[in-house]
């Protein structure tokens, strides 16, 4: 993967390859070892490898400015149609972001937990749910009216589908958000990395992985259950 | 990582459970009787968790401003994101609250029969809402003077989507509210501010594209995934 991944070419480069900075727990404040710098010169490849959850953030807000156009008083001839258009924008551009994003996932697979549980991008998850969230209120407005009562059937389980779903990352992600500042805290204290050391018997390598995907088995353990006590309660 | 910059957004994951309430607010009039009933109730219940949590992260939020420096001016914009879990809840609260009549018309709560119980809680309901409303104008307020105190200084950042979401949370509730008192002052008010949010999404969108054509963000090295662990970001990276 590496080979396609820029036009620059070097000993410094080559000297990164394979380095990884979780190899070094010691150097964990410079955050890519050798990399202090951005790259001058990248590929689409390696952008896209960049496409973090935030974006969604604009999918939120395409949503939002057609749900708040579709319920604003005073209204005039073409408003509805105008409103209409930021829906279809929002729908494009929800589809191409998910696009996008998956073809990150591809590219490099790691980042997917990862992007999960970093600290600032996880939280920017929940972005992408709003927006889910934002075109349902949308298909109400815009949909609901122009077509037969079978699309107020299926919101009615999209909307639960939604509630179920959004249960699952609103605690699954405060779970992690918690887990992380405790790492975080433990980070600072280079007597966490030699407690792990000891008592995991692992080699600098695994031991690191192990601090990416430590959480990642027990991450949403106590979602289903929550899903179950909502549904048995909820639904007739 | 400076601790400043990532404050606000630890409202972010709860906000998917803070849209619930107006999108049961929204689906509901289309709703037969059977189904909307159990559809308000998790509106009202899931909002209400939802708003119980962004009130918590709100006290760290305002605790961390009150010890520290405001955050690096390009991504003060993301301040904004504190005015939509007190906007959408309001929005929520009245435009449930304003159905209320229509989902339990004649149905007997708690086994009340000295008054219409759907008017009270028709009544809780805007209350409730109009209660909030200024409090998201608060922080909407507190967020616009510190963007305008570092625009001289701001770079775009995916933060500055915050300038639309958010507040589109409170003009929502804004538009309920003029619903819920007939006010043609209100409504008015809705309308200058469904302009301004029209205007600022084109700005930011304006503002994104640039940014990606200028290699702003979606770079190595530049975006939030760049402090990554065991991940990296430099050349070769993808």
């Amino acid at each position: 993967m590496s080979e396609n991944g820029s036009i620059t070419t070097g000993v410094s480069n080559r000297k990164r390859d394979g380095y990884r900075e979780c190899d070094d727990p010691e150097s964990a404040d410079s955050p890519n070892g050798i990399d202090h710098y951005p790259p001058e010169t990248v590929t689409w490849r390696d952008r896209v490898a960049h496409f973090t959850w935030p974006w969604f953030a604009c999918t939120m807000s395409t949503g939002a400015l057609a749900v708040v156009l579709g319920q604003t008083p005073n209204t005039f001839t073409g408003l509805q149609t105008i409103g209409k258009i930021f829906f279809i924008l929002a729908i494009v551009l929800f589809v191409a972001f998910t696009a996008i994003i998956i073809t990150r996932f591809i590219l490099v697979p790691q980042k997917f937990l990862a992007s999960l549980h970093h600290p600032v991008e996880s939280l920017f998850f929940g972005s992408y749910w709003v927006t889910i969230s934002l075109l349902l209120n949308c298909i109400q407005l815009y949909g609901v009216p122009n077509t037969g009562p079978w699309l107020v059937k299926a919101l009615e389980i999209l909307f639960w589908m939604y509630v179920a779903a959004v249960l699952i990352v609103g605690i699954g992600q405060y779970y992690v958000l918690f887990q992380l500042e405790r790492l975080k805290v433990n980070n600072a204290m280079p007597a966490w990395y030699v407690h792990r050391w000891i008592s995991h018997h692992e080699s600098r390598s695994e031991n690191t992985r192990l601090f990416i995907s430590s959480s990642s088995s027990s991450l949403y353990f106590p979602a289903p259950l929550f899903v179950l006590f909502l549904s048995s309660v909820c639904l007739p | 990582m400076n601790e400043n910059l990532t404050l606000y957004r630890r409202i972010f994951p709860i906000y998917p459970l803070l849209v619930i309430g107006p999108l049961a607010g929204t689906i509901i009039p289309s709703q037969p009787h059977t189904a909307a009933v159990p559809i308000w109730l998790a509106g009202v219940m899931l909002q209400g968790m939802g708003w119980c949590v962004a009130l918590m992260m709100y006290a760290i939020y305002t605790q961390r401003l009150m010890v520290s420096a405001l955050p690096d001016p390009s991504t003060r914009p993301g301040m904004y994101v504190s005015v939509g879990p007190a906007g959408y809840t309001a929005a929520a609260l009245i435009s449930l609250g304003r159905q209320a009549p229509a989902v339990f018309e004649r149905k007997q709560f708690f086994g009340i029969t000295s008054l219409l119980v759907e008017d009270v809680i028709k009544v809780l309901g805007i209350m409730a809402g109009l209660f909030l409303l200024l409090f998201s104008f608060w922080f909407f307020c507190v967020s616009t003077v510190s963007v305008i105190a570092g625009a001289k200084q701001m770079s775009f950042t995916l933060n500055w989507w915050a300038f639309v979401f958010p507040n589109a949370g409170m003009t929502l509730a804004t538009i309920q509210a003029g619903g819920a008192l007939s006010s043609a002052g209100i409504n008015g008010l809705c309308s200058a501010l469904t302009v301004a949010l029209v205007i600022m999404w084109f700005f930011t969108a304006i503002a994104h594209i640039l940014a990606v054509r200028k290699g702003q963000v979606m770079w190595p090295g530049k975006d939030e995934d760049k402090t990554m662990n065991g991940i990296r970001w430099g050349a070769h990276a993808a």
